[in-house]
């Protein structure tokens, strides 16, 4: 027999999924994507990347920010190179390690696509540097020990709080 | 100086539900980051103004920060604030005491911002709310109860995200 409160809890789960079904369209995702793109790009320019943390058991893995492993000394002196060229990008240092060096991958990190429900954030575009795409240099840079194309946990959360204020209130205000 | 653990209590009404009091404490945990992001501290004043070598600094400009005083450099110390627990007399806000967020928090609070001892003038308290601002709150969260229209837009937000966050392998 179901319980009173079985059948209460499937109405206000019910009553969710519609709200949610009903706000969350294209348009929305593509908000969510570009403010996902923000935090990233923010995120990575301050020198942090994303890492694994296993807290308590094993089967807890939290995702935190995690400083950029330092450059090292061979790369340090070639981007000297590349300042006294004029070539170093001015969000950056010699030394500072935040997956900038002429600005294009970061710059062209965007929405790939985009549909309700769904939003792929990319690396877009050739170098103008190189052969490679900034895709291919992004792989590169996390296979390298940076991992940086994800969201930490507090990310999340900052992208559940934009999209409780920015979308999901206003349209219940509608309702 | 070791760094202090940031957090804040307010006391719920008696006859709150635990519902009620979670409501309560979200609601008071968002309301004192919007206030932080407007440049106010715990009594509603204006926090003091960033240093010229901070607003010189290149993590100043990567952030896209501007004058304002908000707080926020990523975000993630502000976002980091919750509701640690929700007894029937006592509702605390605020960090957990091992995070790097409770260490910024700390830095802001006391105005020690990785120094030993304070710097003069440059406390920017936003652990704490005012019991004006803390009764209309508390107002809000009843008529919303009572009403029998509890805010479900965390539940929501949560399901958004979740389905959101859904990560394919095949990228």
């Amino acid at each position: 027999m179901v319980s009173k409160f079985e059948r209460d809890l499937k109405k206000e789960l019910n009553k969710i999924k519609k709200t949610f079904e009903s706000t969350i369209d294209a348009n929305d995702m593509r908000k969510l994507g570009k403010f996902s793109v923000e935090m990233i790009h923010k995120r990575t320019k301050l020198g942090y990347g994303v890492a694994n943390f296993y807290e308590g058991d094993k089967n807890s893995i939290n995702q935190k920010k995690k400083r950029l492993k330092p450059l090292s000394p061979a790369y340090v002196k070639f981007r000297q190179r590349m300042k006294k060229a004029g070539k170093l990008d001015s969000s950056t240092t010699v030394k500072k390690s935040n997956l900038t060096l002429t600005g294009q991958m970061l710059k062209n990190l965007g929405i790939s696509s985009v549909k309700a429900g769904s939003v792929v954030l990319k690396t877009k575009g050739r170098r103008t540097d190189s052969r490679y795409t900034n895709e291919q240099i992004a792989e590169f840079v996390s296979d390298q020990g940076r991992p940086w194309l994800d969201l930490t946990d507090l990310e999340q959360k900052k992208l559940a709080r934009y999209y409780q204020n920015n979308i999901l209130k206003p349209a219940l205000a509608k309702i | 100086m070791a760094t202090k653990w940031q957090r804040f209590s307010i006391t719920p009404p008696s006859d709150f539900t635990p519902a009620m009091r979670q409501a309560l404490g979200k609601e008071v945990a968002e309301f004192v980051r919007q206030r932080s992001e407007s440049g106010l501290n715990k009594n509603n004043r204006p926090f003091p103004k960033y240093s010229k070598a901070y607003k010189d600094s290149l993590d100043f400009k990567n952030a896209g920060k501007t004058s304002s005083v908000d707080l926020t450099l990523s975000g993630d110390m502000l976002a980091d604030l919750d509701v640690l627990s929700n007894r029937s007399d006592k509702i605390i806000i605020g960090y957990d005491k091992t995070s790097e967020e409770n260490a910024k928090a700390d830095g802001n609070v006391r105005g020690t911002y990785g120094q030993s001892k304070p710097i003069p003038g440059k406390k920017r308290d936003f652990m704490g709310i005012t019991n004006k601002d803390l009764d209309t709150i508390t107002r809000n969260v009843r008529d919303r109860f009572e009403s029998d229209e509890p805010d479900g837009t965390d539940t929501v937000a949560a399901l958004a995200m979740a389905k959101l966050l859904e990560r394919r392998s095949d990228g």
